[in-house]
């Protein structure tokens, strides 16, 4: 199973009086990594809740996979807004998010497996039965994208996952998206940080409120362009040529 | 031992029972807020029972469990702060359960023993409905766990991995408007809460697993329950703040003892 292109048509998000997306149409290829970038505020985390169906939007967003069963979906979300006296271990957590049965059993031998190759990608294996509230931000970071990649996944959609990464764990989620990239994964990548998409990306688009740009990102994140990206209100020029 | 005492310790024990685990899922999601909302609008569901001449249990689920359905939808729509809705609602509905009670003087209510329980008023038939309600919410809780801890950990990602988290959101308000019901007499409608927190909050020093912190905060209600009644009727204190008074206790107990284990 290799990923599914994903295609937005006119999709709309109206939050109480605030439009936080206005007819948006794009198409995400199979088995590319599209970053999605702009301002706090422009919508791309609300543009990932409505893939992920969290959000009541107008328009139509269909993902046409290869085959006719669908594949894994995989999200890393930003951070993790939860009780940090939770009491569970990092293995804990993986367990209540990547199996069925109850967390108390423990996880199963072939999930334990699972767990040890994932958790060792991501350089996390020495601390699977830490307390994942004692966790540091990056660590957490580290043990989400762990629990992404169980079971392998088809489509991943990230949403600015290297905000509290350091410097070994952006070197590890480099490699970790190259690899995917390699077995036809579909990755849809919001990030803030431009450096890297233009490093890693295949295509970037550029989200205020309104699709402003989508293309190779040599292209599109040029500084004349960014500069309408991070400026308030969206050039009516810019609009004309996104549409 | 009085009858009126064994049914107010036996019910008050269950109780404590169910009201541990769901009390680590208030604890955990911060849900202390609508915790005290439901629990105000337990007095809309006592003059909608007496106006209606229902049984006051059913009314108060039938009023908190609406309440939850509007909250859930009335979120969803994002045009008020969660906790500004909140607000409105927790002191909206108690504010028009005690002005309804004030225009209903074909009935004598005694207020008190609704605010801060009686438990000389608990008969056989609400123990009934406090081991019939009890079950039903450890049954349901039993089913869900999984999933209501995969939602605790990240809604999104939970989602993702197919839980039905509006659905789970939305069992959890009536778990806890079941709970809610029950639980009045005992300890009254402005006390619910604090039997929900502070038993939990007092075991999450000591637990290793979610599993361990449901079963610690349920002892620990217990025995808040035991003393507390116990000490309402050795000095007739009303039964609802000789509870959280002893629950209290315990938490400072258990935050000395949790500190001290620490240090060494």
């Amino acid at each position: 199973m290799n990923g599914p292109a994903i295609a937005f048509e006119g999709v709309g998000l109206i939050l109480g009086r605030t439009t936080v997306l206005e007819d948006l149409s794009l198409r995400i290829a199979a088995g590319s990594i599209h970053a999605v970038v702009g301002p706090n505020g422009g919508g791309k985390s609300s543009l990932v809740k409505s893939l992920l169906g969290q959000m009541p939007h107008r328009g139509t967003i269909r993902l046409d996979w290869r085959s006719d069963k669908p594949g894994v979906v995989a999200y890393v979300p930003q951070s993790l807004d939860f009780d940090s006296g939770l009491p569970m271990t990092v293995e804990d957590v993986l367990a209540i998010l990547c199996q069925q049965r109850p967390a108390f059993l423990g996880p199963s031998r072939a999930l334990v497996k699972q767990f040890d190759a994932a958790l060792d990608r991501v350089g996390m294996a020495d601390k699977r039965k830490r307390r994942f509230g004692a966790l540091s931000g990056g660590e957490r970071q580290r043990v989400l994208l762990a629990q992404a990649l169980i079971p392998a996944p088809d489509l991943l959609i990230l949403d600015e996952p290297m905000t509290a990464l350091d410097e070994a764990g952006a070197q590890i989620f480099e490699e970790l998206l190259l690899d995917l990239k390699d077995r036809g994964v579909t990755v849809l990548w919001v990030e803030h940080d431009l450096a890297q998409v233009r490093r890693l990306a295949d295509r970037a688009c550029g989200l205020n409120r309104h699709l402003l740009f989508d293309g190779p990102p040599a292209e599109v994140l040029a500084p004349e362009r960014l500069l309408d990206l991070f400026a308030t209100a969206p050039r009516r020029s810019l609009l004309k040529a996104a549409s | 031992m009085d009858d009126f005492f064994l049914r107010a310790l036996v019910g008050g024990v269950a109780l404590a029972l169910v009201a541990g685990p769901l009390g680590a899922f208030v604890v955990w999601r911060r849900m202390a807020y609508f915790g005290d909302t439901l629990a105000h609008a337990a007095l809309m569901g006592v003059a909608l029972g007496l106006l209606l001449e229902i049984h006051l249990t059913l009314a108060i689920i039938a009023v908190s469990g609406l309440l939850a359905v509007v909250l859930a939808l009335m979120t969803r729509q994002r045009r008020l702060a969660v906790d500004t809705l909140l607000g409105i609602l927790s002191h909206g509905t108690l504010s028009i359960g005690l002005v309804a009670l004030a225009f209903m003087d074909w009935v004598r209510v005694d207020l008190m023993a609704y605010l801060f329980g009686d438990i000389l008023a608990i008969s056989n038939a609400d123990l009934l409905l406090i081991f019939g309600g009890g079950f039903l919410v450890l049954g349901v809780l039993a089913v869900l766990w999984r999933p209501l801890l995969a939602m605790t950990v990240n809604e999104e990602l939970a989602q993702v991995e197919g839980v039905p988290v509006a659905a789970g959101r939305l069992a959890l308000m009536l778990l806890m408007a079941v709970v809610v019901a029950v639980a009045l007499k005992i300890v009254g409608i402005l006390l619910i809460t604090s039997l929900l927190i502070i038993p939990a909050a007092a075991a999450r020093r000591f637990a290793v697993t979610p599993e361990a912190m449901a079963i610690l905060a349920s002892l620990a209600g217990a025995a808040a329950v035991t003393g507390g009644l116990h000490a309402s009727l050795a000095w007739d204190t009303p039964s609802g703040p000789s509870i959280v008074v002893v629950a209290l206790l315990l938490f400072l107990l258990a935050e000395v003892a949790g500190a001290a284990l620490r240090r060494r």
